[in-house]
């Protein structure tokens, strides 16, 4: 399967369907859930497909605004009435906003796999 | 003042006359102010606080002007024996006249709108300490009052105070029980173990409502007398209560019911589940519970089962829409937590306040509110109310809670208890998201502070609005011994579960339904086991309900 890419003029996303990851890389500032919609609108489409395992890659996402981590904290609280699916969050300890937003988020997702290097 | 206004001598009959027509003047002036002028503006006012004011200031307002004035025009009489009397008389007129007003005042206004401000809160203390301020505030004022009085006919009270004084201690051992009890009501009242409304289960076994804790006694409505019980509040401070109404008004149930070992038991087990599960009035998975709603309790027509299952079913579905959206709402405001504890690193920025203030509104919109704003600069000054929309966490309550009161079973005070229940908590919950949406849109110095808010407001949503529905509720059925009788063996089953609401039906909800449920399952077994090929009829004894305990974890 092909690629599927949202390209914006200081970030990338990018979903590779054989191993079910989505790379985000650059600096994710837009302005409230209407322009993140399609960031959405992609993660969403992924979870219908029930994959085992679906992969979201922060380790090159160098910042996220208040309405980005809003956007990710809602998708991922809504994993948890889709329990067949195991989400596993690759951060980077090198990103000063990763550290302790990602714990935080394993809180309210106890299932989460945390990976932070 | 009036010698320097009037143009008579002092003293003199025209000084007397003139200065009389003044005050006469004077009040019919401020008679026109009052009950004209302004009780036609405050008419026009929406809440009656200034009204009521008037009303009741009115007749005192006029008094004390007019004896102000007569007070004035003697005490420019000079030294006449007869008009000191009178200036002591006046004086003392005065005094009774302020204590009248202030003592309506306090009880018709100050009073009245406190009750109605407590009513809306959810602790209870100042629910007992408002009847307190009631009774206490105008004996203070009387006696204060006769003491004034006394003093302006120029009797000395010194000897009096002192007689009081050495007496307190005589006093003080002669009401020591009422001070027992009217402390232990205040050690109640803060301590808080239970609310008004509240079902108590006493030392005695016996079940009743809490309905007030007064200065000495608390009193309780027993649902098995229907009569009210009044506890010194010391005596009950000393007991053992079970509050059956906390953490929850549900109320755990068990009933046995033994049937013969020739039975297929494990389908008897499955059928005696199925059956607790399709009563509307036990708790378990809602969705299970739908499954099997129709199934059961539909034998006479045209009796009270059928309805109850219809209305039951109605009632339901409108309960899984409600928690739907309480899930839904739990999880935004989750989300939104995690989005302030992202931004409050380094202090929030406008940019931020406002992302937080829209995640914010989704969770208002999804509860059944919207901010409307007169001036979008400040925002935490904005007023909150409710939208008209369907889908919103409001509504759903409200149909759930009217589909509630459809239930055949309920008594009509139960309509009350029902409505009023939910109407209060949709104020609460109002007025919590309100100051939320304050602390908000203005957080200042309290910005590490706001998702510690937001934790509670979830927690509140989840302890106070409405529990979710969890598996330690679902029915229990389990095999619990084996009995022999009469060369024949029974298998002895328990069936634990779960009624929804205590407070209903006087408290005898729970056996309704658990005789409801034991008839269910005879009706199924008789037609089971004994219209078989097998003639088992012999070996059939009546399921009896050898204990029914009733306890609440």
């Amino acid at each position: 399967m092909a690629i599927e890419e949202i390209k914006g003029t200081d970030y990338t996303v990018q979903y590779d369907p054989d191993s079910t990851t989505v790379d985000f890389a650059g600096l994710l500032s837009l302005g409230g859930a209407k322009e993140y919609a399609p960031i959405t609108d992609l993660l969403n489409k992924i979870i219908d497909q029930q994959p085992e395992q679906m992969t979201l890659d922060l380790r090159k996402l160098e910042f996220l605004n208040s309405s980005g981590i809003s956007m990710l904290s809602k998708f991922v609280l809504g994993l948890r009435k889709k329990k067949g699916t195991q989400l596993v969050i690759l951060g980077s300890d090198e990103m000063p906003w990763q550290g302790k937003s990602l714990k935080n988020l394993q809180k309210f997702l106890p299932s989460l796999k945390l990976e932070i290097q | 003042m009036l010698e320097k206004l009037l143009p008579f001598e002092i003293d003199s009959t025209a000084f007397i006359i003139s200065s009389l027509l003044v005050a006469a003047i004077g009040t019919v002036l401020l008679y026109v102010v009052l009950f004209y002028l302004l009780r036609s503006l405050f008419r026009g006012f929406e809440n009656d606080t200034a009204l009521v004011t008037l009303n009741v200031s009115t007749y005192p307002a006029l008094a004390t002007f007019l004896i102000i004035t007569l007070k004035i025009s003697f005490s420019s009489l000079i030294a006449v024996e007869i008009v000191r009397g009178v200036e002591s008389l006046l004086t003392a007129s005065l005094i009774i006249v302020l204590s009248y007003w202030l003592i309506e005042l306090i009880n018709k206004v100050i009073i009245y709108y406190l009750k109605e401000y407590t009513q809306q809160t959810e602790v209870m203390w100042d629910d007992v300490l408002l009847p307190i301020i009631e009774a206490v505030a105008p004996v203070i004022i009387i006696t204060i009052a006769g003491g004034l009085v006394l003093k302006s006919f120029g009797v000395d009270l010194t000897g009096i105070w002192v007689t009081l004084g050495g007496a307190t201690f005589i006093i003080g051992f002669a009401v020591k029980d009422i001070l027992a009890n009217f402390f232990s009501g205040i050690v109640l009242l803060i301590d808080t173990p239970f609310q008004f409304g509240d079902v108590l289960r006493l030392e005695d076994g016996s079940l009743g409502m809490l309905k007030k804790i007064g200065v000495r006694v608390t009193q309780l409505y027993m649902f098995n007398s229907h009569c009210d019980v009044y506890v010194p509040n010391s005596t009950l401070q000393g007991q053992n209560i079970t509050n059956l109404s906390r953490p929850t008004s549900y109320y755990y149930y068990s009933t046995s019911i033994e049937i013969p070992i020739e039975w297929d038991v494990n389908r008897a087990k499955t059928i005696m589940e199925q059956i607790v599960l399709a009563h509307p009035d036990t708790l378990g998975d809602i969705e299970r519970k739908l499954e099997f709603i129709t199934e059961f309790y539909n034998d006479c027509s045209g009796d009270i089962h059928a309805e109850q299952q219809t209305i039951g079913e109605t009632r339901l579905l409108a309960e899984q829409e409600v928690n739907f959206k309480l899930e839904e709402i739990s999880a935004f405001l989750e989300s939104l937590v995690l989005t302030i504890q992202f931004a409050e690193k380094g202090g929030l920025t406008p940019e931020e306040i406002a992302n937080i203030q829209q995640e914010y509104q989704e969770v208002l919109a999804l509860i059944g509110l919207e901010v409307i704003a007169e001036n979008e600069d400040n925002l935490a000054k904005a007023s909150i109310k409710e939208t008209k929309a369907d889908d919103n966490l409001f509504e759903l309550v409200r149909n759930w809670y009217r589909a509630n009161l459809k239930d055949p079973n309920l008594l009509e005070n139960d309509q009350l208890i029902i409505s009023e229940e939910w109407e209060r908590k949709i104020n609460l919950l109002t007025k919590r998201v309100h100051k939320l949406w304050q602390t908000i849109s203005n957080p200042q110095r309290e910005e590490t502070r706001l998702d510690d808010y937001v934790l509670e407001l979830i927690e509140w949503l989840k302890e106070r609005f409405k529990q979710p529905r969890s598996q330690w509720q679902e029915p229990q059925i389990s095999m619990i011994g084996v009995n022999h009788d009469e060369g024949y063996i029974y298998v002895e089953f328990e069936l634990n579960f779960y009624v929804d609401d205590i407070k209903l039906e006087d408290g005898k909800r729970g056996s309704r339904l658990s005789s409801q449920i034991y008839e269910e399952a005879i009706g199924h077994f008789r037609k089971i086991y004994l219209n078989s090929d097998h003639n088992e009829e012999s070996k059939y004894r009546e399921p009896t309900i050898k204990k029914t305990n009733i306890s609440s974890l």
